[in-house]
């Protein structure tokens, strides 16, 4: 058997291998998945009064985060690696750019590809 | 292959209502249902894999369906899988990030270790599955769960990009699509990752 049909052999069984656990998922985890799928399509219809509550929830804790983390670096590592954390978890300008960047860099890639 | 086969209750019917004036269809809602309902099982495997646990896989997979559902649901049909595992990678990164950051954080207020005897947390007791042992597993003859800590063991980009492009069949170019990076690394954490598959199973797997 050369190198190839081994490599495809291996990876058919990966995916045999794959696929048979996804069949045997258990009632209670098919169960959780569908009801988050059910969310997904109830959320969609919410107010939009109630998602912008969301936001303005996070900017306030981010605030208060930073606030507390500014004021008290740890002792072993830099002010600048907790200030850099703070940002990644409070950085809320542009919110809108942020939500959309994956429609816009996947739509950038497409236009590209075709 | 399970799929599961709930479909929209009532309730989804009335909300699909509301929603149609801002421009969605019935048959998309119920188009998108049902892509969603095929997709859901492997994505959560995925995100399992990914994660470590089940709640978080769960939380992860509902963050992306929702994403795709509000913003993307006005698409056409064929955009939704790109779509949907670019979402989910991203999210599953950010996973990754938050995890770093909020353990960074927890050994910093002292929460670490040495508290964690006397106030466990639940998710931290859970079994590290990076610690399980591909060849021990392929002894006891459990052979997806030699695979399984074999995948887990991966970096997460050489995982997904494994599991993308054999599981899901995506070619390259869709690949370096879903995970926001060239065809180049892709090629790359592919073949790093099926070199280390094969190298921690053995060539009698499975």
């Amino acid at each position: 058997m050369s190198v190839i049909d081994r490599e495809k052999r291996f990876l058919d069984s990966v995916r045999a291998e794959l696929d048979r656990s996804v069949a045997h998922l258990d009632a209670a985890t098919n169960a959780q998945l569908n009801q988050a799928r059910r969310r997904a399509f109830e959320e969609r219809a919410q107010p939009l009064w109630q998602i912008g509550l969301l936001p303005a929830g996070v900017f306030a804790t981010a605030c208060v985060a930073l606030i507390v983390f500014t004021l008290a670096a740890p002792p072993f590592s830099g002010r600048e690696m907790i200030l850099q954390d703070v940002e990644l978890i409070s950085s809320l300008d542009s919110l809108d750019l942020y939500e959309d960047l994956e429609f816009y860099e996947w739509l950038e890639a497409y236009e590209q590809a075709s | 292959m399970t799929r599961p086969t709930a479909g929209l209750g009532n309730e989804h019917v009335q909300s699909t209502a509301q929603v149609s004036e801002r421009g969605f269809t019935l048959d998309s809602t119920e188009a998108l249902d049902r892509f969603l309902v095929g997709i859901q099982g492997r994505a959560f495997r995925m995100a399992q894999i990914a994660t470590g646990n089940n709640d978080d896989a769960l939380d992860v997979i509902q963050d992306a369906m929702l994403k795709l559902v509000q913003r993307y649901a006005g698409r056409s049909e064929s955009d939704w899988g790109p779509l949907f595992y670019r979402i989910l990678q991203s999210r599953l990164r950010d996973w990754h990030r938050r995890t770093t950051v909020r353990n960074r954080f927890r050994i910093w207020l002292g929460t670490g270790k040495a508290n964690r005897r006397a106030t466990p947390d639940p998710i931290q007791e859970l079994p590290d599955r990076r610690k399980d042992n591909p060849e021990q597993m392929l002894q006891m003859g459990r052979t997806l769960d030699a695979l399984e800590a074999a995948l887990h063991c991966l970096p997460l980009r050489q995982q997904q990009a494994v599991l993308l492009r054999v599981w899901e069949g995506l070619d390259v170019a869709q690949t370096a699509r879903a995970m926001g990076c060239t065809e180049g690394s892709v090629k790359t954490h592919y073949s790093r990752a099926v070199h280390r598959l094969r190298e921690k199973l053995g060539e009698e797997w499975p």
